[in-house]
């Protein structure tokens, strides 16, 4: 495909998300991609610039990974539900399949609804955008068929261990050691100094993840709490309100109940930052965020990876194959 | 010692004192969290192929191979038998290890031999190789459909699909990652 027959069916494709959600009553919102601060994730690595402020002068400025930090403060503010659909950008030394260090993210918040709320959303999303683009519900991907009219399958991560390991996985996060013993009993290579959230990750990816069905679009919820998010803790506590989505065995969204208590988000942030320090580069870190919780209503926020939905309705299995100019395309073979 | 995430498809790793071979390589974040890679590795003694999930910053320990010339002498049924060509010492290469490999061993042909600890865990095969057309069916008189194939046998006795213009005798380059028909080089 040549570079401006894939620009026109992205361009189509985003035109319907956008409609989609101007028609549903969303502002849509521009914030800046250029941020003196982060909200710290530890597992993110972001891209630094300089901004030469005067003759001698000049503070460092951060690509944005994400636009949350900056959709949070409209929200606290009063704004209403709104979305936003911009450049993200991840600084990581891998490339693979399913990244690109700068790409399109979709992100939405709806005030008054919480994670199980928005699955709804994304499911009306999706089956808009279908029918707008390819006149129906079905996606083709990699030879098997979704079909976006089926609600989408819902799975909480305890059923899923239960499904596909036979294993309680409350049992999990409250004993290391049998997360340790199924570990091993699964054949897979662990170190045992390294965190519960590294082992359990490790367990998910190896023995969980690939059983999903492809068949269909599924929201795996409930994550274990312990894996620390800005996620509201559920009515269990050991559970966070979070999912994610997988189509054709992709990951392409995710969504919390936003937490709005501005002792957990300090704690998180704290947390989060003390972790940072191994990061490869470290940036100024958003303490306001915190601050701006006071004014946050109840609300759901969900991220999607535009160009990974593409790759879904494009029928392609590789990002690659769905960004004009990738960085694999532009660097060549320098970063393989 | 390597990081995971610096691991890429072809190079050799140990795992509990085994040895393996990456087979497969991607990277995977599972929400919010820090990157993986997701291995598919070959047991370089076994042949059996095992998954793996690593976190990219965990260090694996790779291992220190080297090549050797050897020459490919005969098939034992169970072994491949090579022969260092420096020092004229025979190896013993399990079949069943290394089976994708059988389809391009030419007796006589010189590979390089992948060694650790004094054994062969690997044959490299070149990229391309030149085989020799030993059996070949005549295509139907008439048959002028463009892209139109038929199979033959070459030399070590594995079946090739190649246009129809192929006759017994000929010489064709084969691609050996994927067992394709490349061209006639006669």
């Amino acid at each position: 495909m040549i570079r401006i027959e894939l620009l026109e069916k992205r361009s189509k494709i985003i035109n319907s998300i956008r409609r989609f959600f101007i028609d549903n009553g969303y502002v849509e919102t521009e914030t800046p991609i250029l941020s003196p601060f982060l909200i710290p994730e530890s597992a993110i690595e972001v891209f630094e610039t300089t901004y030469f402020t005067g003759e001698n002068e000049k503070t460092p400025l951060y690509l944005i990974p994400s636009p949350e930090l900056w959709m949070k403060r409209l929200l606290a503010q009063g704004s209403g539900n709104i979305f936003q659909i911009t450049k993200s950008f991840r600084n990581m030394d891998q490339q693979g399949k399913y990244h690109n260090p700068e790409f399109t993210m979709l992100e939405w918040y709806t005030v008054d609804h919480d994670y199980m709320d928005s699955i709804d959303v994304t499911q009306r999303l999706l089956l808009s955008v279908a029918c707008s683009f390819k006149g129906n519900p079905i996606l083709s991907f990699g030879g098997v068929d979704i079909d976006l009219s089926r609600p989408f399958l819902r799975l909480s991560m305890r059923e899923a261990f239960q499904l596909y390991l036979k294993a309680d996985l409350d049992i999990l996060i409250l004993d290391e050691r049998q997360l340790n013993r199924l570990l091993t009993m699964q054949g897979l290579f662990f170190k045992e100094e390294s965190s519960w959230e590294s082992r359990f990750n490790t367990l998910f990816l190896a023995s969980v993840e690939p059983k999903l069905p492809r068949d269909r679009a599924v929201i795996l919820y409930d994550y274990p709490a312990r894996i620390g998010t800005l996620a509201r803790g559920g009515k269990n506590q050991l559970y966070s309100e979070r999912w994610e989505l997988y189509m054709g065995g992709i990951e392409i969204a995710n969504c919390y109940t936003e937490e709005n208590d501005p002792a957990a988000v300090t704690r998180f942030i704290e947390e989060e930052a003390k972790k940072k320090g191994k990061a490869r580069v470290k940036h100024r870190i958003d303490y306001k965020l915190a601050g701006y919780m006071e004014g946050l209503p109840l609300c759901s926020g969900v991220a999607l990876g535009v160009d990974r939905l593409i790759m879904l309705f494009l029928d392609k299995n590789s990002i690659n194959g769905v960004i004009p100019f990738s960085i694999s395309d532009i660097i060549g073979d320098k970063i393989k | 010692m390597i990081k995971a995430g610096a691991l890429s498809k072809g190079m050799f790793i140990s795992l509990k004192n085994e040895p393996y071979l990456v087979a497969e390589r991607e990277f995977v974040n599972p929400g919010k969290g820090s990157a993986f890679v997701r291995l598919k590795l070959k047991n370089l003694k076994t042949g059996l192929v095992i998954r793996q999930v690593i976190k990219s910053q965990d260090s694996v320990e790779d291992i220190n191979v080297e090549t050797k010339d050897g020459q490919y002498l005969y098939s034992d049924g169970e072994n491949f038998i090579f022969m260092d060509s420096e020092t004229y010492e025979q190896f013993h290469i399990p079949i069943s290890s290394m089976e994708d490999k059988k389809p391009y061993l030419k007796e006589g042909e010189t590979f390089q031999l992948v060694m650790w600890d004094g054994e062969p865990i690997d044959i490299k095969l070149p990229y391309k190789m030149v085989f020799k057309v030993i059996e070949a069916e005549n295509a139907a008189k008439g048959d002028t459909v463009t892209g139109a194939t038929k199979n033959v046998t070459i030399e070590t006795g594995h079946r090739i699909k190649v246009p129809i213009f192929i006759k017994e005798g000929d010489r064709i380059l084969v691609n050996t990652e994927t067992g394709e028909y490349v061209e006639r080089v006669n």
